[in-house]
């Protein structure tokens, strides 16, 4: 699952695969905006057939936030 | 209410550790924190920009505005009675500033999988956005002007992103204020 998520995070950001983990800060070390986030959570909820309710996408700051939401469901 | 916009290519060495300077700790490490070098220039050039923009407003020195948080979280000036609100997108930075809460939110205009929209949109908006007699263009610029005020209206009372459907870009009980300003859509809530 990390590595399915590190791959669509590294075609969002241009951040390479390998730079990427659970401890990675989504704005920080990714430099998404609000904006980026909510459309990482529509890509996310495709790929791995989930639903992210708006108010929980600001509660994803980090890669292994993403990964604890997506185990949860 | 005033509106004031920044684009960060400008901002200077001079002035990038002049106002990295007069950042708290706390902001200074979140600067420090970001891996890319435009995200630490954008958030310095917000800093500069916030500060002079409530300084024209006040009537005091930019040096001397004190940053503070509010319960909900909200960031205020301690020691003034001034609201401001700020927002980043591309390369411009824009703050707004009032006697009374505002919301501002700028967005560029960039090609996007116009799908999210039925993530954040109601039907009316739907409706609005793929309008059959429009071009994709015209679509884009349709969501980007909902986004943008629904990112507004969140950030006038400053308690984070919550059930975007809710806020209907039709029927608002806020004033809203949309500028469109080169690639830019932004809107002001108050």
């Amino acid at each position: 699952m990390l590595e399915r998520l590190k791959d669509i995070l590294s075609k969002t950001t241009g951040v390479k695969v390998d730079e990427i983990n659970e401890k990675s800060d989504l704005k920080a070390d990714l430099g998404l905006s609000s904006f980026d986030l909510a459309e990482l959570a529509c890509v996310v909820e495709d790929e791995f057939d989930i639903e992210i309710p708006n108010r929980a996408i600001t509660t994803l700051k980090t890669v292994g936030d993403v990964i604890a939401f997506i185990e949860k469901q | 209410m005033k509106w004031y916009k920044y684009d960060f290519r400008d901002l200077t060495d001079e002035e990038y550790h002049k106002w990295y300077s007069l950042m708290t700790e706390e902001k200074q490490q979140r600067v420090d924190r970001f891996r890319f070098n435009d995200d630490r220039r954008r958030t310095i050039a917000g800093e500069m920009l916030t500060r002079k923009a409530i300084a024209e407003c006040c009537c005091v020195t930019p040096e001397s505005i004190v940053f503070d948080t509010k319960e909900n979280g909200k960031p205020c000036i301690a020691n003034l009675n001034v609201e401001f609100n700020i927002s980043h997108s591309g390369d411009m930075v824009v703050c707004a500033v009032d006697n009374k809460p505002i919301g501002i939110d700028i967005e560029k205009i960039r090609p996007i999988d116009l799908s999210v929209s039925y993530k954040f949109c109601n039907n009316d908006e739907l409706d609005y956005i793929f309008d059959t007699t429009i071009s994709k263009d015209e679509a884009l610029i349709r969501f980007f002007k909902i986004w943008t005020y629904k990112e507004a209206y969140f950030k006038f009372f400053g308690t984070g992103i919550t059930d975007f459907k809710s806020i209907d870009y039709f029927n608002t009980d806020k004033n809203k204020i949309m500028i469109a300003y080169d690639e830019y859509i932004i809107h002001l809530v108050n």
